[in-house]
């Protein structure tokens, strides 16, 4: 396991324990249990509506699961506020509708969060905000309302705008699937380039070629939970379970 | 790989910062505190009012008024309660009349908005700016203004009957006058929709099945048309149910109490437990029973709670009182009201004698001292109120109705016609079976709130004296000084008023829904 | 928005050969391919014009005819407009329409608001106004002209025509003609000529003028005063004066936006804000009022002066969110929210002519809150829950006896600080919640100032304010009061917490089944019952309450509309970056919801103008109550039975405002683009 230990502390950076999520009657999470170490990159694919995003937006809260329990760097998510503002904060998240703001400059997009909710001076985080540009490679779009933003750049505003908030987990819900494909390879760059640096990622996406790539493993998900996972190069040469296969099959 | 290491002890997060506790102490403490302030307003209200000397009563229901109301079905009431039923009643009359003239008028604006004729949609598109941009109040005025000021006086020169009189004494219109056989004649005629709507789906059917043309338009027509003909003479057959009338009558007169307070109250925790078990139902799929939330709980128990409270309710001696009350077994504010008056009333109109069921009459004036006025049993003369504000609310709200008419027809212009001609279809195929049905779906919830308005608008009748139950209250309140209970009065009519338009509404969205399906 | 201009010209049809009047006439008045759908489109159009020319012929006829007495529209005007406003103070009312009309153009300066209009265009529009002039001439005509259903067939019978009509008929045809082939002219030079759209008001206001310098309105016989009856002795000086001010101060904003735009716009909005105060009781004051009482000199003290309430409840409340805004350490914010307890609690003392016991009793619970408050080891968390427990208090001391100013201030107070840690925590938002702070402390003292009652003063609005006066005052105080409301209440529906909903939808189905004079009975008849004997509001203060009742509820669906067109999503992003509820709302949500609802919401500012006519039922003395009941029944027996032209005069002067607004309502809703989502 190449994962690297980045983390503050001996826990992992996210424990999950079989998690269980229900929409009214309909069950859309039956018991995950996965354990990612700090660094680790972790690509989650499945059939559409197998509850991957459910289970992401689980991990920082936007859905809360009702049995079993998920631990983020050390604090477990319950129903405390702290815990919840504090994993908020150190988890980013990215869309697969970008939902950037679009009342907002990019740069308004990208100060908003350090300035109300880490207390920054502005000043302070505009030049952040312009080192991360820089890092996505869009500096000179600053000044601009989203809306004038092709697809590629606003997905690449989005990624800007968590890391501002220089979390150490980024979560991406499916970051790709709504770009033209010739946007698709400036957002995956700017992803290679963020899990080279070491930082811990899940993400759910049909990019196969940026799972082998980029991925340290794989999980495979159907009806709410996993049903098999493994590094990439076991994972597409040696798949162990029919639905894996045919999935495979379908979609390579 | 990786198992599950084992991270820190769970640990319960302090009260004051679980989100779950604290979403419901907010909500729980919003609810006391407004019950609480309402218990202290109503406190406030009651020692004030007490302090003027004239405390909180519907005693005011019973008493006689001493006024007399410019118009309805009875001018002279005797209680409270009865004036307030006059009020009602005149209410309704107008509202209904109104819906039904401002939908056609509404409808054929709307249409002659979108005419090609330049003139023709010019107009109707004046005629829109105009009426809308005008308070209602201030059109209602004028109306008035003009029947006081430009019509020409009655002379006595004038007497005997005409087509149409119009003066600042109101406007006459020849008039179709319910007779003793009307009762009769409306079930029948009722019987002849219920035929003809099945007549009708009977023919569609078969054209489906057999791929002929079956007129079913016409065939429904015409089964309508046998029973409003056939109806005049055949209508006293309708006298049976005069029978099951003086059965209801005696159930409601006779049946013990008790029994209506258990049927009640089981009624009550039978829907309650309905609920329950439903929503149970549904939670528990193959997968296994899902994990109630709060949301369910609160759900849950406030079904159970509302359960048991209207059980209680209605077992208890309140329960009681309510029921002898609704079933009419004592004087309500000396009125005969209740289920068992009612049915007795109907009773009585339901017999076997014959009589015609309408008598068409021209409006009439007679001179009986100096000065001429309009016959009151010859043809149906308006008063200047009632024709003000039934003016202004259907000119107003036929404005209104007229842009939703016109949206609604945009909505499904241009494609669907062109696809529905491209199958085949003639246009006026085309418009029966595709535009309106989609019309009339975007049209139907805009359209409920200007019938809503409209009822609600009626209420401006007062600036003009039309006697409907808002002039009626105040009139008492102006009397008794009892404004509370008149306002709680309005407040109850009113929104059984609406509940009742917008329950109509809901139901054939609801049917519209389904036949998109 | 410049980049939207484009498209537009785009989507223009290509330029089509010239059509002459006959074949506009083939296709739009007689259209049809067969001779079926001709002969029907050309009955449609003979008889639909018949029936306008009759329509017109009697109107116009109606309105000119000798017996109109107008001079009971001109006479009256004063009363229509401000009703009892003492006469020699009217420059007041000047002055107040001066500051919003500087107000109005230099926010238009300062959005930049405008826009062109073609020449072409515009003289199209002027030959139109000509044309309607002209045939309003031709309508009119007197008793025993000979009519066959035809009004212009009275064109034979000018001998009742008087000879300034003449003239005007004369004088518009020219323009019509001249306008037209200015229009002619244009169209064949193809210009792309323009002129701001501006100049279509400035040019409106100009006309204005000039009619009141010249023309000379009618003045009935009798006792009247000819130097007073003539509208124009009395309003077209400070008029002109009004319009060179306007015109002047569009170039000294545009001058202003060019130094400094920003600053510009944040002053204009607080102005905004405080004209209205300002207006109401300082400009428009009554002449009764005390200055001495407001500013503390007088017999009442210092410290229960309006002026002393505002110091004391803007420099405390200042200096407390000043301090927890920014949570320093334990110790000093423990310090500041026990003191603040202290000071609250103890003002129920001060003032408490009730019970004792039940004064110190509450004043215990709510200090017990406060004090439990300060256990809390977090600064900020201990900010949260003084601020609960400050709500609690000033909730129990509500029926305390104290004036109502110091209750009000308290629950102000509460919120402030509950919001301090949302919106708090910088530099730059503890200054702008200060920056808040102040003119809600003085928006409060105004706002019991108008009220009249337990504030140091005797003031009695229901004596001064009537009128068209009254009519905006109601319909703006009513919106103002009715857009936090509504905005709570859409909250309060759309949120997930189920009493919340419950208890909004339940308001909102309720008031708004309900017709709005009912409301308007329990404003006037009924509201003084709930509150604590001895308080009593001025009536126009009721119904103002009632108004507010009412339109929150519709303010409050529409804003639900906003809220639920916005996607899931951003509040979810929201969440995600780690802001609060709180802050997603308004920050996120509020911004984007109000932007789409704003055409919405002009709807219903129209509809709360129009809706306040429904004031004159209950009595108080609006535009629409002088001219049915004052003019044509009291004032005075040169016109009595003028009824039916007072409400002629008033369909049409509601007509031209409400339809001024709709129309510029369109306007901005295209400049906005409402097509681009
Ligand atoms: N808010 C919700 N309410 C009800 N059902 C939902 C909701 N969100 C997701 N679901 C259901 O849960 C299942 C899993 O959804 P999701 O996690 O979005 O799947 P995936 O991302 O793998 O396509 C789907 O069947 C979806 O219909
Ligand atoms: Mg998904």
């Amino acid at each position: 396991m190449a994962a690297k230990q980045t983390g503050n502390g001996s826990t992992p950076a996210i424990v999950c324990e079989g998690v269980k999520k229900w929409f009214g009657d309909f069950q859309a999470l039956s018991g995950v249990t996965t354990t990612i170490g700090w660094g680790e990159v972790v690509v989650v694919i499945g059939p559409s509506g197998s509850g991957k995003s459910t289970f992401i937006r689980c991990i920082n809260r936007l859905e809360s699961h009702q049995a079993g329990r998920i631990v983020v760097d050390g604090r477990e998510m319950t129903n405390d506020l702290r815990n919840i503002d504090a994993i908020r904060r150190d988890v980013g998240m990215v869309f697969q509708q970008f939902n950037l703001f679009p009342h907002l400059t990019v740069m308004e997009n990208i100060t908003l969060a350090p300035i109300w909710v880490r207390n920054r001076t502005r000043t302070d985080a505009e030049s952040q905000a312009r080192q991360l540009l820089e890092r996505v490679g869009i500096p000179e779009q600053a000044d601009k309302y989203p809306g004038q933003l092709s697809g590629g750049q606003q997905q690449r505003v989005a990624i800007a705008r968590s890391l501002a908030m220089n979390p150490r987990i980024m979560l991406f819900d499916e970051p790709t699937s709504a770009l033209d494909p010739e946007m698709i390879k400036e957002v995956l760059d700017v992803m290679k380039e963020l899990a080279e640096s070491g930082m811990t990622m899940i993400v759910v996406t049909h990019e196969m070629g940026f799972a082998r790539e980029v991925a340290h493993r794989v999980l495979f998900f159907d009806y709410g939970t996993v049903v098999e996972e493994g590094t990439p190069e076991h994972f597409f040469t040696n798949p162990q379970h029919d639905r894996t296969k045919l999935f495979l099959s379908q979609i390579l | 790989m990786s198992k599950p290491t084992e991270g820190p002890v769970p640990t319960r997060p302090p009260l004051w910062r679980n989100i779950v506790v604290i979403k419901w102490v907010a909500q729980l403490g919003s609810l006391i505190a407004l019950v609480w302030l309402a218990y202290v307003l109503i406190t406030q209200a009651t020692a004030n009012l007490r302090a003027t000397g004239i405390p909180f009563s519907w005693d005011f229901l019973g008493e006689p008024l001493g006024v007399k109301l410019s118009e309805g079905f009875n001018t002279d009431p005797e209680s409270g309660l009865e004036a307030l039923s006059v009020g009602m009643v005149n209410m309704i009359r107008i509202t209904w009349s109104g819906v039904v003239a401002a939908t056609v008028l509404g409808t054929i604006i709307g249409i002659a908005r979108l005419s090609s004729n330049w003139i023709v949609s010019r107009i109707a598109n004046s005629y829109i700016e105009f009426f809308r941009n005008i308070p209602l109040l201030v059109q209602i005025l004028f109306w008035q203004a003009l029947i006081i000021g430009v019509l020409p006086d009655l002379t006595p020169d004038m007497e005997g009957s005409r087509w149409l009189f119009a003066s600042p004494k109101g406007i006459a219109i020849p008039w179709l006058i319910p007779q003793a056989g009307r009762w009769q004649y409306m079930v029948l005629l009722a019987v002849g929709v219920v035929v003809a709507r099945w007549t009708y789906k009977k023919r569609i059917e078969i054209l489906e099945r057999e791929g002929r043309e079956t007129h079913a338009f016409g065939w429904a027509t015409g089964v309508f048309l046998v029973f409003l003909i056939g109806g005049w003479f055949a209508h006293p057959i309708a006298g049976v149910l005069g029978w099951l009338f003086q059965a209801l009558a005696w159930v409601a007169g006779n049946l013990p109490v008790i029994s209506f307070q258990w049927l009640m109250g089981g009624l009550s925790l039978a829907l309650a437990a309905w609920f329950i078990v439903r929503y149970m139902r549904k939670l528990r799929s193959p997968a296994g029973m899902a994990k109630l939330t709060d949301d369910d709980y609160f759900r849950l128990g406030v079904a159970g709670f509302l359960g048991i409270v209207l059980f209680f309710f209605f077992v208890s001696g309140a329960g009681e009182a309510t029921i002898i009350r609704v079933m009419g077994r004592s004087l309500t504010y000396k009125m005969n009201w209740g289920f068992e008056p009612l049915f007795n009333f109907l009773a009585t109109k339901y017999d076997f004698s014959g009589g015609s069921p309408l008598r068409f009459s021209l409006p009439e004036v007679e001179v009986p001292t100096n000065f001429p006025r309009y016959a009151s049993d010859a043809g149906n003369s308006m008063t200047p109120g009632f024709v003000a504000t039934w003016l202004g609310v259907t000119l107003y709200a036929a404005a209104f109705i007229g842009e939703i008419v016109r949206a609604g027809i945009m909505a499904v212009h241009r494609g669907q016609s062109e696809a529905a001609s491209a199958l085949g279809l003639h246009r006026a195929q085309s418009l029966r079976l595709v535009v309106l049905p989609q019309a009339f779906r975007v049209v139907l919830p805009p359209l409920g709130s200007q019938y809503l308005n409209l009822a609600k608008n009626t209420s401006l009748g007062i600036a003009v004296a039309y006697a409907d139950v808002v002039q009626v209250g105040q009139t008492i309140f102006n009397q008794e000084g009892q404004t509370l209970p008149v306002f709680i009065f309005w407040m109850a009519f009113y929104s059984s008023v609406s509940l009742f338009l917008s329950g109509i509404v809901n139901y054939y969205n609801r049917r519209m829904e389904l036949v998109e399906r | 928005m410049e980049q939207m201009t484009p498209p537009q010209t785009a989507e223009l049809a290509p330029e089509k050969p010239r059509s002459g009047p006959w074949a506009w006439c083939r296709e739009n008045l007689f259209a049809g391919d067969t001779w079926g759908p001709i002969a029907f489109n050309a009955f449609l159009t003979v008889a639909f014009v018949l029936i306008v020319l009759n329509l017109m012929g009697f109107v116009t006829t109606y309105l000119f005819a000798a017996e109109r007495r107008w001079a009971a529209v001109t006479y009256n005007m004063k009363l229509l407009m401000v009703q009892a406003f003492p006469q020699d103070d009217l420059i007041r009312i000047w002055v107040s329409i001066g500051i919003f009309a500087v107000l109005v153009v230099w926010s238009l300066a300062s959005w930049e608001f405008g826009g062109q209009i073609s020449v072409e265009k515009m003289a199209q529009g002027v030959r139109a106004a000509f044309v309607l002039v002209f045939l309003t001439g031709i309508m009119h005509h007197g008793e025993g002209a000979a009519s066959f259903g035809l009004p212009f067939l009275r064109f034979d019978n000018p001998a009742d025509w008087s000879s300034i009509r003449t003239w005007i008929e004369l004088a518009s045809l020219a323009g019509a003609v001249a306008a037209h082939f200015f229009a002619q002219a244009a169209h064949r030079r193809e210009s792309e000529q323009t002129v701001p759209i501006l100049v279509v008001p400035v040019l409106g206001m100009a006309l204005v003028t000039l009619a009141l310098w010249t023309v000379w309105l009618p003045v009935p016989e009798g006792q009247f005063d000819e130097t007073t009856a003539r509208i124009a002795t009395t309003t077209a000086r400070p008029w002109t004066i009004l319009f060179g001010v306007t015109i002047l101060a569009y170039f000294v904003g545009i001058f202003l936006h060019r130094q400094r735009p920003k600053l510009m716009r944040r002053v204009l909005i607080s102005a905004w804000i405080l004209s209205y105060p300002i207006i109401i009781f300082v400009i428009q004051r009554d002449p009764i009022l005390d200055w001495a009482d407001i500013l503390g000199f007088g017999e009442t003290p210092f410290l229960s002066s309006d002026l002393g309430t505002l110091l004391i409840f803007g420099i405390l409340g200042s200096v407390v969110i000043w301090v927890v805004g920014l949570p320093p350490n334990r110790a000093v914010t423990g310090a500041t929210v026990g003191i603040l307890g202290v000071i609250v609690g103890l003002m129920s003392f001060a003032f408490g002519d009730g019970p004792l016991w039940s004064t110190v009793l509450m004043a215990a619970i709510g200090l017990a809150l406060v004090a439990a408050a300060i256990t809390i080891h977090e600064p900020v968390e201990m900010v949260r829950a003084a601020g609960a427990g400050l709500a609690m208090l000033a909730l129990i001391i509500w029926f305390v006896p104290m004036p109502f100013v110091y209750r009000t201030f308290m629950v102000a107070l509460a919120l402030a600080l509950l919001s301090a840690p949302v919106f708090g925590g910088t530099e730059q938002g503890r200054a702008n919640l200060v920056r808040a702070w102040i003119p809600i402390s003085f928006l409060i003292v105004a706002a019991f100032l108008l009220g009249g009652s337990d504030t140091s003063l005797e003031f009695q609005s229901t004596t001064f304010l009537g009128g068209f006066n009254l009519t905006i005052l109601l319909a703006i105080s009513g919106l103002a009061l009715s857009l936090p409301a509504g905005l709570v209440l859409a909250l309060a529906r759309t949120s997930s917490l189920p009493i919340f909903r419950l208890l909004a939808t339940g308001y909102i189905e309720l008031v708004r089944s309900i017709p709005m004079i009912t409301w308007l009975f329990f404003g006037s008849a009924m509201l003084t019952a709930f509150l604590p004997s001895g308080v009593e509001f001025d009536e126009i203060v009721r119904v103002v309450a009632a108004i507010a009742i009412f339109n929150s509820a519709y303010v409050a669906e529409n804003i639900r509309g906003g809220l639920q067109a916005i996607n899931k999503g951003q509040y979810e992003a929201a969440r995600a970056v780690g802001l609060s509820v709180v802050q997603s709302t308004s920050l996120v949500i509020l911004p984007q919801a109000i932007r789409t609802v704003i055409p919405a919401l002009v709807g219903s500012i129209i509809i709360a103008f129009k809706d306040t006519s429904l004031v004159a039922i209950i009595g108080l003395a609006d535009v629409l109550l002088i001219a049915r009941n004052f003019v044509p029944q009291q004032s005075d027996p040169n016109f009595q039975g003028t009824l039916t032209q007072m409400m002629f005069f008033m369909a049409l002067f509601y007509w031209v405002f409400t339809f001024t607004i709709s129309r510029l309502a369109l306007r901005y809703e295209k400049s906005i683009g409402l097509g681009e989502r």
